[in-house]
């Protein structure tokens, strides 16, 4: 019973060999012939058993299909080497119409594949960490007793572990802290520089999947003061030598073991570190390095991961981390609201996340934005294709009336023109793909990326694109000649229809539509970044040098070396301080007079060294003064608050007021109210912030002259090498700081500004081709016009009047388009530019005007032909 | 007319000889009782279609089977054109063969 079960199972023929059977012979669909080998095979069952039977089933379709393949495939070449040998033909023929088509084609074409390897890169990221799926980053959305929620990635040294031992459903953790200022490691003579320096767990090499070349990935980070060097930064120390097991020595005198070497962190990951030190080392008591805060509930600094298992319920997990929160840190229980960030989402999903710091973002609005407008840059292109060659119909249609009467169907006529299109498809590939070879050491410095393709991807992802295009574009023109009645094509009775001049208006309004759109778009973004970056910050930025001296000698003898370069009549003003204006700062806890001691209020912090921040960088009293020599106790108690937090406390008169700084000032007093300035970039409102005294002496601040930039920082680093000597002379401009920050903005502003061009270029083509060839098939009308005393003004007017109505009706529909689009951009501002109807006016009239003017030209080329040359041959 | 090619000619006969029960796997078995040799079925179908087309042959389908996967029977007949065409081939045949007694290799 069972063997006869078995028996039946196997009674039927290969799968896929009968659906192959079908597929060549289906006898109209009723597929007698599939039956009679089906019947065939029952036989051979019989005769030979079921497995030498499916293999004689196998090799009879074998038999039956492979001539007639051979012999489709060998008339199915003969016909497409006769089609393209007509598509060449045409190309030549024509060059003109040829030359707009590629043109266009090859440009929509470049920018996709530039585009899509800008996207494919913003969203490689991170995809290397084989659990990244189960990763999460703990983040919170934290709630300030006044003001607007934030979101915010850093979390406290105590969670990690707390969550592990509570929660069966995490799996591990792992805490990561990038050190705030960067380390200077000596080498020999030389110091080498490291920003990237960042605290780990020990179990970082298991928990990630970055590569350890040499040491042990689950001792290496164990000891306090263990240092793994990634690979570059292992050979820069180290030339070849393998450098496990060496100390290594930093300017201020602490003692690191190299107990490993890392691969260099993928281009593609969002954590980048060049070197990776034991979080054993932060320790208090354990290492040099000890930092109680790093290891205590409030301090909110590090980034904490968290692997989940398989199974693990998101949600539940998300609500169960609150209690996290009330069992240690109960005082912020209503300001903290745990979430799980997805690992994957990190790099693009972070623009509205605040504190992200030495982590790289992307933004995926803008990958978002890109991509489509590569797409519409793709469609405009192949819109021209679509319009030229359904104009060009009425003269190729003899061609195809005498290939009909020769005995071609409607499928071959439709093949032909498909292969065309293929040829022009194919030709315009492989020039953009050579294009994008040549442009893509450009197009990286304007991405900032560094993207690398080599060329069987390219001429792969090409070819994609021009089979793909060339059926999209090709099939409307192909329809449109296999469709036309043959008796009228002979006999020249073809014209225009209406529904076809609907076709061909819309597509060139959509052009439009969508040209003007990426102009004006180009216009405010420009306009806004310029807003930006001229605005006034509230303090001068310009010609203002920032050395950082928080590690080296200098440091203790800033005021020594501040008088030094005062010599210098090209520095005008100096002013030592740990904390930059406009280049952020951390927050903290005060305690306010009235206020009661369970309130929260956290307000940014600025120490300072001397007095003579206000003047060097011109900022403002609003009331009070400024701290002063002339008063000794400014140094132990005296507090400026900015307006911000003054209107925040709700203090109509401050000065005079208690404020203490737990930690820092005790019995401070507030001696003035200084004018709101920018600490972060204009993204962010002004946050409440507080100015005291406290030396610690990170940075000097000079303001120098504009002229003769050259010499002065020549002398600066003169008297640099004289106090400090061997250690590196660094320092930046405050201005092109600043522009750093709106980095991505500008990025895009770039980009935008080079599709945007390419999409009215490839409009405008397509205009050109389009005019042209009306105003040669009206070219005996217009003769006869002139003949009769048409004016040249009329015939221009006569010819440009529909396309002048279709660009300014696509002007107008694109403006609240465009108006909506950069609204919504500039919610990401808190300071923008106005948005006023002027400017889109401006925007439209000159995205416009390039194409107004290729129809003014044309057309009065086509007014100025001498009657004569039109009409005289029949 | 044009004339019928050996393999039409033999295809025309294996369904004659067949009458009623002239379907593909049939016909291939009598060819191969003929020639010795396997044909392919596609072979067998492409040619069967082409005599179809040049009306020589008509065709009628069966009621679907089980044995044969649930499909029908396509049963082949000879029409006028299609006996005419034997006929034909047949006296040219003949009279090429006219007279000749062997042409001294019919005993090796």
């Amino acid at each position: 019973m069972k063997n006869e079960n078995v028996k039946k199972k196997n009674y039927t023929p290969p799968f896929f060999a009968e659906l192959i059977m079908k597929y060549f012979f289906p006898d109209k669909g009723n597929y007698s012939t599939v039956g009679d080998l089906h019947e065939s095979f029952f036989y051979e069952i019989k005769e030979k058993g079921v497995f030498k039977a499916k293999w004689w089933y196998r090799k009879e379709v074998i038999r039956s299909v492979l001539p007639l393949f051979i012999n489709n495939f060998y008339w199915g070449t003969n016909m497409f080497i006769n089609y393209i040998k007509m598509g060449f033909r045409n190309i030549f023929g024509d060059k003109a119409y040829s030359f707009i088509n590629l043109t266009g084609l090859t440009i929509g074409f470049a920018s996709f594949i530039l585009i899509s390897l800008f996207v494919y890169k913003e969203y490689s990221f991170d995809n290397f960490h084989k659990n990244g799926d189960r990763i999460y980053r703990l983040n919170k959305v934290f709630t300030p007793l006044v003001g607007e929620q934030e979101l915010h990635p850093i979390s406290s040294g105590m969670m990690a572990q707390t969550i592990v031992n509570n929660y069966p459903e995490v799996e591990s953790t792992v805490r990561v802290f990038p050190w705030f200022s960067d380390v200077y490691f000596k080498k020999e003579q030389n110091v080498l520089r490291v920003s990237s320096f960042i605290a780990v767990d020990s179990n970082f090499f298991s928990f990630f999947d970055f590569k350890l070349l040499k040491g042990n990935p689950h001792t290496a980070l164990i000891e306090p003061m263990s240092v793994v060097l990634s690979e570059e930064t292992a050979y820069k120390l180290f030339g070849l030598k393998d450098p496990v097991g060496e100390t290594l020595i930093d300017l201020n005198g602490n003692n690191f073991k190299v107990t490993g070497v890392a691969e260099n962190a993928p281009e593609n990951s969002h954590l980048q570190y060049e070197a990776l030190i034991s979080w054993s080392s932060t320790v208090p008591g354990a290492g040099s390095f000890s930092m109680r805060w790093l290891n205590n509930w409030l301090a909110q600094a590090l980034y904490t991961y968290i692997t989940v298992k398989s199974n693990a319920d998101i949600n539940s997990l998300e609500n169960k981390l609150q209690d996290i929160i009330k069992d240690n840190l109960l005082q912020k229980v209503d300001q903290y609201q745990l979430y799980l960030q997805p690992f994957r989402d990190i790099y693009l999903g972070s623009s509205d996340i605040l504190y992200t710091r030495k982590i790289l973002a992307g933004n995926k609005d803008y990958v978002k934005l890109f991509f489509v407008s590569s797409i519409l840059i793709l469609v405009i292109a192949s819109f021209n294709y679509i319009n030229l060659t359904s104009a060009r119909s009425l003269r190729r249609a003899k061609e195809v009336g005498v290939r009909k009467t020769l005995g071609a169907s409607k499928r071959q006529i439709l093949k032909q023109f498909l292969s065309e299109s293929l040829l022009f498809t194919v030709v315009s590939s492989a020039v953009a793909v050579i294009m994008v070879k040549l442009l893509l050491p450009f197009f990286n410095t304007l991405a900032q990326i560094n993207h690398t393709v080599d060329w069987s991807l390219l001429i792969l992802y090409g070819l994609f694109l021009s089979v793909t295009i060339s059926l999209v574009s090709g099939i409307y023109p192909a329809l449109l000649l296999s469709n036309i009645k043959l008796t009228k094509t002979l006999k020249g009775q073809l014209t225009a229809s209406n529904s076809r001049a609907l076709v061909r208006k819309s597509t060139i309004a959509f052009q439009f539509v969508i040209s003007i759109i990426l102009i004006t778009c180009t216009i405010v973004i420009n306009n806004q970044m310029d807003f930006i970056l001229n605005k006034n910050m509230g303090f001068q930025k310009d010609q203002m040098l920032v050395l950082s001296i928080g590690n080296t000698e200098i440091s203790n003898r800033a005021e020594v070396f501040k008088n030094e370069l005062l010599k210098n009549s090209a520095i005008l003003s100096a002013t030592v301080t740990s904390t930059v204006p406009g280049l952020g700062t951390y927050g903290a806890n005060i305690k306010p007079e009235g206020k009661s001691e369970e309130e929260d209020w956290t307000c940014d912090m600025f120490r300072i060294d001397d007095f003579d921040l206000l003047n060097t960088f011109e900022m403002e009293m609003a009331e009070g003064r400024f701290f002063s020599k002339e008063f000794p106790s400014d140094t132990l108690n005296g507090i400026v608050i900015n307006e911000a937090l003054a209107k925040n406390l709700g203090w109509e008169n401050p000065v005079g007021k208690r404020l203490d700084i737990p930690g820092d000032i005790e019995n401070g007093r507030v001696i003035g109210v200084i004018k709101d300035f920018h600490m972060n970039s204009l993204y962010q409102p002004v946050d409440p912030l507080v100015i005291f005294y406290q030396p610690r002496a990170q940075n000097i601040i000079l303001k120098l002259n504009a002229a003769n930039v050259a010499s002065t920082l020549k002398f600066v680093e003169n008297k640099w090498q004289s106090l400090a000597a061997g250690y590196p002379f660094e320092y930046e401009f405050l201005d092109e700081t600043f522009e750093n920050k709106y980095i991505s903005d500008l990025k895009m502003r770039d980009m935008f500004s080079l599709f945007a061009g390419f999409a009215i270029f490839v409009s405008c083509l397509g205009l050109i081709g389009l005019v042209t060839y009306s105003s040669q098939l009206r070219a005996k009308e217009i003769g006869i016009r002139k003949v009769l005393g048409s004016s040249t003004k009329n015939i221009v007017y006569l010819l440009s009047k529909e396309f002048i109505i279709i660009v300014g009706v696509s002007a107008v529909i694109s403006l609240p388009v465009s108006f909506y689009l950069m609204n919504k951009w500039l919610q990401s501002f808190a300071y923008r530019m106005d948005l006023n109807l002027t400017l889109f006016l401006f925007a439209g009239i000159i995205s416009a005007l390039p194409a107004i003017f290729v129809l003014i030209l044309l057309t009065l080329k086509a007014a100025n032909t001498n009657p004569v040359e039109t009409i005289k041959n029949e | 007319m044009k004339l019928l090619s050996r393999q039409e000619e033999m295809l025309l006969l294996a369904v004659w000889r067949l009458q009623h029960d002239a379907y593909g796997v049939l016909i291939r078995e009598k060819l191969k009782e003929i020639t010795g040799k396997e044909w392919a079925f596609g072979a067998i179908f492409t040619m069967l279609d082409r005599l179809v087309h040049k009306e020589l042959l008509t065709s009628y389908l069966t009621d679907p089977t089980p044995e044969r996967g649930g499909r029908s029977k396509r049963i082949y007949q000879l029409t006028i054109d299609g006996k005419k065409a034997l006929v034909e081939i047949k006296q040219i045949e003949k009279a090429m063969w006219e007279g000749i007694e062997g042409i001294g290799l019919e005993n090796n």
